[in-house]
């Protein structure tokens, strides 16, 4: 398992202030590198380039190709097997924290991030650990 | 067909129907013979009178006719005794053959006897045929005493014998004839009851059906009504499960709406207050520490939408578990100090340290608690908070009292009311949604409990609220309980 300082960690989130914040709180909490991409389209792009991915943060809410729809399609693609992918969203309704586990994420953050607990969060993500925290 | 033996002699009147029908037949007798005597004999007998050689006696007969008829008469239509009357007649009849045989010549002597045979029938036919016989045998009497006053002559013994055969004959024949009219009056008396019966139920069955129709037009009606007013109800309960729908729905797309940019607010503040970005002064600090409060108070209060939605949506979920509650009193205790250093209230725990276990979702335990112990370091300015706990048969029994203000009993409604507060201005100025206690009733109620308060005005507030406890088993007749080190 990657130390945080050695991982890669990919954001994909069309909102251009949480993009950046999630960027920022990841470099604070001391991520190797932080790729942030504001669709699936450019997720792919970017993932040619990359090296090993050792967590995806995905937003649910997107325009055209949303977190669900891209779980999918990201779950085949090769440099991502094994990598786990965590669901970030505002949307914290019981039916939509359901329709996550359904889905099959491999965690779920709930916006507002809580500043305190987002460095363990992201720590137990990157370490395998299932991280379910909706409120 | 027989004589009934039933009837006594001269003493039997005719039943009714029969005395009626014979009444009318009688009465045609007699006025028949008013007729008679006016129309043919009185003239006959006045011209007679006339005549040489004619005494006055030869009118007694016809005198004592008129007489007995016109008694008879009187009887029929006056007094209406149909028996009386019929008798008169006869008696009449018999009288007026005695007469005749007084006064007249030989020739009506010998005709007497089928004078007699005559008289027979008609009383026969007026009379029952026993009081008929009576008179006939009268008559016979009469007949023989005559004879025998007379000298009896072989002529006369055998006009009596065919007479009286005659009148035997004829009375038994008119029994028969007598019997036959009654039984057949009986039988259309009683036809005519059963007529009657059948009448008055038939029209009693007519009115039961027609209270029936009506009856059952009513019920159609209020089937009709019925049917109107449940569509009608269907048709608000889809509005009105449409609009909770598109509520719900709204709820969660605003919440989202609004958590989204809050990210953003809270967290970078956050990050820059804490040097992140580069050092930051004192006041540059705090000032940021405000501006992440009141995100954080934006945040607390679009959760309390949120679960309010949740909730009336019937979609929150508790997830209740066996719960020690020690650790979760710290907790909220630790945090409450928070609330309370600034005023210097106390805190008391009055806590036992043998606490059975509760069956609760714990992060709503916490939400509860800390929604009323918010409430009561809001409202109190001096003294404290009590926790308190007791046992009430399977429930648990929570109390934080507080030694503040107090809620005025005409304010005790506005407790409960979502986004009402008490003193509406006073916790406007201290921040609060008016969301928290009926939250936290909702909570405690889908737990199974109960949510109370009492207060007094002046002396402060205890709100309470049960949860039930943790029973492992049906067999344990004990719960488990957690000791607090």
């Amino acid at each position: 398992m990657p130390e945080i300082n050695e991982a890669t960690i990919l954001v994909i989130e069309d909102d251009r202030l949480n993009a950046a914040l999630a960027k920022k709180m990841l470099q604070i909490i001391g991520a190797g590198q932080v790729v942030v991409c504001q669709s699936g389209q450019e997720a792919r792009q970017v993932l040619e380039e990359l090296p090993a991915v050792g967590l995806v943060l995905l937003d649910l809410r997107m325009p055209g190709e949303d977190g669900y729809m891209l779980l999918q399609s990201l779950r085949n693609h090769p440099k991502l097997s094994g990598t786990p992918i965590a669901a970030t969203t505002a949307n914290v309704m019981p039916y939509d924290v359901q329709q996550a586990e359904i889905a099959g994420f491999d965690g779920f953050l709930g916006k507002p991030f809580n500043f305190d607990r987002f460095p363990t969060q992201i720590k137990r993500l990157l370490n395998g650990e299932r991280v379910w925290d909706p409120r | 067909m027989r004589l009934k033996p039933s009837r006594a002699f001269g003493d039997d009147q005719l039943p009714e129907l029969i005395a009626d029908a014979q009444g009318e037949n009688l009465q045609i007798l007699i006025n028949g013979t008013f007729a008679f005597i006016v129309a043919l004999l009185g003239p006959l007998v006045l011209g007679l009178s006339i005549q040489p050689g004619f005494s006055a006696w030869g009118a007694l007969p016809l005198l004592c006719w008129v007489i007995t008829t016109y008694i008879a008469h009187y009887f029929l239509k006056v007094k209406k005794r149909y028996h009386w009357a019929a008798q008169f007649y006869t008696v009449g009849l018999l009288i007026l053959m005695a007469t005749l045989m007084v006064v007249g010549g030989q020739i009506i002597r010998n005709s007497a006897p089928f004078l007699l045979i005559l008289i027979a029938f008609i009383a026969g036919l007026l009379l029952t045929p026993r009081v008929a016989l009576g008179y006939t045998l009268l008559g016979g009497v009469w007949l023989l005493l005559f004879a025998v006053a007379q000298g009896p002559t072989l002529y006369d013994l055998l006009a009596f014998v065919s007479a009286a055969i005659a009148a035997g004959v004829a009375n038994l024949a008119e029994g028969s004839l007598y019997s036959a009219t009654e039984w057949s009056l009986e039988g259309y008396r009683r036809a005519a009851q059963r007529a009657n019966e059948l009448a008055v139920s038939r029209e009693a069955l007519r009115q039961a059906v027609k209270s029936r129709d009506y009856l059952n037009d009513q019920l159609l009606r209020a089937n009709e009504s019925l049917a109107y007013a449940r569509a009608a109800a269907e048709q608000a309960r889809e509005v009105a499960e449409e609009a909770n729908r598109l509520k719900t729905q709204f709820v969660a797309n605003m919440s989202h709406e609004l958590r989204t940019p809050l990210n953003a607010i809270i967290n970078f503040t956050r990050i820059v207050a804490e040097g992140y970005d580069g050092p930051v002064n004192e006041e540059q600090r705090t000032h940021l520490d405000y501006v992440r409060f009141a995100g954080e108070h934006l945040l607390g209060l679009i959760n309390d939408i949120l679960d309010l939605a949740k909730i009336e949506a019937g979609k929150m979920e508790i997830y209740p578990e066996p719960v020690d509650l020690h650790p979760i009193f710290k907790g909220i205790l630790s945090t409450a100090v928070g609330l309370t250093r600034d005023k210097g209230l106390y805190l008391k725990d009055e806590v036992p340290e043998q606490l059975p276990l509760v069956y609760a979702d714990p992060k709503r335990v916490r939400q509860i608690l800390l929604n009323l112990f918010s409430n009561a370091a809001k409202f109190t300015d001096s003294g404290g908070i009590t926790l308190c706990v007791c046992v009430e048969q399977t429930m648990l029994v929570i109390s934080v009292t507080d030694t503040g203000h107090g809620i005025a009993p005409e304010d005790f409604g506005k407790v409960f009311e979502e986004f009402r507060q008490v003193d509406e201005t006073f916790h406007r100025a201290a921040g609060g949604t008016g969301l928290g206690i009926p939250i936290s009733k909702k909570l405690v109620e889908m737990h199974g409990g109960k949510l109370w308060f009492e207060s007094q005005v002046g002396v402060g507030s205890t709100f309470y609220f049960s949860l039930p406890l943790y029973c492992p088993n049906a067999d344990a007749p004990q719960q488990e309980s957690a000791t607090h080190a």
